[in-house]
C-alpha cells in the first residue's frame, strides 16, 4: 500500500531534510513514482534548499578581523590597569588608617593589607606572564590594517 | 586544543588564549548576525559586542557546557537588541535590509532575489532556514542550540519555508 498525497507532504520536508527513516522513505518515493503532482512539489522544496544551500558570506577583510579581535582584547588590557591603581588605593587607606587610629590599634588590620597586597600582586603578575606574550600580535595587527591600502 | 580547553585557560588567567576561541567563530557568528540584522556594519558591530560581552562571561561559564551555544545564544540576543534598538531610534539609513553584496550565491540572480525575499521574512524564521540550510545542521542540532524540543525545529523550519515560498511565489 502507498501513502496518500496528504501523508507524503507532510513527510516531504523531513526526507529532504535527510530526517526520514529509510521504511518511511521507501513508502514514500513508491508514492512519488505515481504521482506527478508530489513529485511536482518535492522539486520546489529540493530546489528552495538548494538555493539556500548556496548563498555563501562574502568574506570580510583580515583587517576587519584584527579589528574586532583587537577591541575584544583590548578589554582585558583596561582591567589590567586597574589592578595597579587599586593596589595604591589600598596602601594610601592602610596609611589613612594608621595615621587616624595610632599605628598600634593599625597593626590589627595589617595581615588583612597583606593578604589584599599579595593578592593584588599576584593578579598582576598572572596578566604580566599570562597576557602580554599574546599583545605584540595584536598591536601588530593594528599598525598594519591602520595603513591605508 | 579544544573549546573548552581554551576557555579553562582562560577562565585559570591565561585571557590572551580567548583569542582562538574569536578566530575560531567569527566567522559563523558574522555569517548569523548578518541574517539577523541584514546589515554588515551593524553585523560587524554587534560580533564585537556578542565576543566582548563573552569574554566578560567567562568567569561564569561551566565547564562542560558545549561553547558554540553558548557563544550562539549571547549572539542571538545582542542581535534582537540591535534590530530592537535600531527599531526604536528608527536610524533609517542603517535599518533597511540593504547588503545584498555581503551573500553570494553560485547562481548570482537567484541568490540575489532570494537574499530579498529572505530580508522581508520574520527573523525567527530567516534563523531556521539559515540553520537547516546555509550552516547544515540536523533537527536536533538545531534543536539543542536553540534550547527548543526538535518536534519544534521540524514545524518552525516547515512554516518558515512555506512563508519563504509564499513570497517567492513557489519559483524556486
Amino acid at each position: 500500500m502507498t501513502e496518500s498525497c496528504e501523508e507524503t507532504r507532510a513527510r516531504l520536508e523531513a526526507w529532504i531534510d535527510q530526517a526520514l527513516p529509510e521504511a518511511e522513505q521507501r513508502r514514500l518515493q513508491e508514492h512519488l513514482s505515481g504521482c506527478a503532482k508530489c513529485r511536482s512539489e518535492e522539486a520546489e522544496l529540493r530546489g528552495l534548499a538548494t538555493a539556500l544551500g548556496d548563498l555563501r558570506l562574502e568574506p570580510e577583510s583580515p583587517r576587519m578581523w584584527a579589528r574586532i579581535r583587537t577591541a575584544v582584547l583590548s578589554e582585558h588590557c583596561q582591567a589590567n590597569r586597574i589592578v595597579p591603581w587599586v593596589l595604591a588605593g589600598t596602601l594610601l587607606v592602610a596609611r589613612a588608617a594608621e595615621w587616624a587610629v595610632g599605628f598600634e590599634t593599625a597593626l590589627l588590620l595589617k595581615p588583612i593589607e597583606c593578604a589584599v597586597v599579595l593578592l593584588l600582586l599576584a593578579r598582576m603578575k598572572e596578566n604580566i606572564f599570562s597576557f602580554a606574550p599574546e599583545m605584540p600580535e595584536a598591536a601588530f595587527s593594528i599598525s598594519k590594517t591602520s595603513t591605508p591600502g | 586544543m579544544d573549546d573548552q580547553g581554551i576557555l579553562r585557560h582562560c577562565q585559570e588567567g591565561d585571557a590572551g588564549k580567548f583569542e582562538l576561541l574569536v578566530k575560531a567563530y567569527e566567522r559563523e557568528l558574522m555569517r548569523h548576525a548578518l541574517m539577523w540584522l541584514g546589515h554588515r556594519e551593524d553585523a560587524l558591530d554587534t560580533v564585537q559586542e556578542t565576543l566582548m560581552k563573552a569574554f566578560r562571561a567567562i568567569p561564569r561559564f561551566r565547564q562542560g557546557q558545549p561553547v558554540y551555544p553558548w557563544l550562539y545564544g549571547i549572539l542571538r540576543n545582542t542581535c534582537i537588541d540591535a534590530a530592537r534598538h535600531r527599531q526604536h531610534d528608527r536610524i533609517q539609513a542603517r535599518a533597511g535590509w540593504s547588503d545584498r553584496e555581503c551573500f553570494s550565491s553560485r547562481t548570482a540572480d537567484r541568490g540575489s532575489e532570494l537574499w530579498e525575499h529572505l530580508g522581508k521574512l520574520e527573523a525567527e524564521d530567516r534563523e531556521m532556514l539559515f540553520l537547516k540550510h546555509v550552516d547544515g545542521r540536523s533537527y536536533e542540532e538545531i534543536a539543542a542550540l536553540l534550547e527548543i524540543p526538535a518536534g519544534t525545529v521540524m514545524s518552525r523550519l516547515s512554516r518558515a519555508r512555506a512563508r519563504l515560498r509564499s513570497r517567492m511565489g513557489a519559483k524556486v
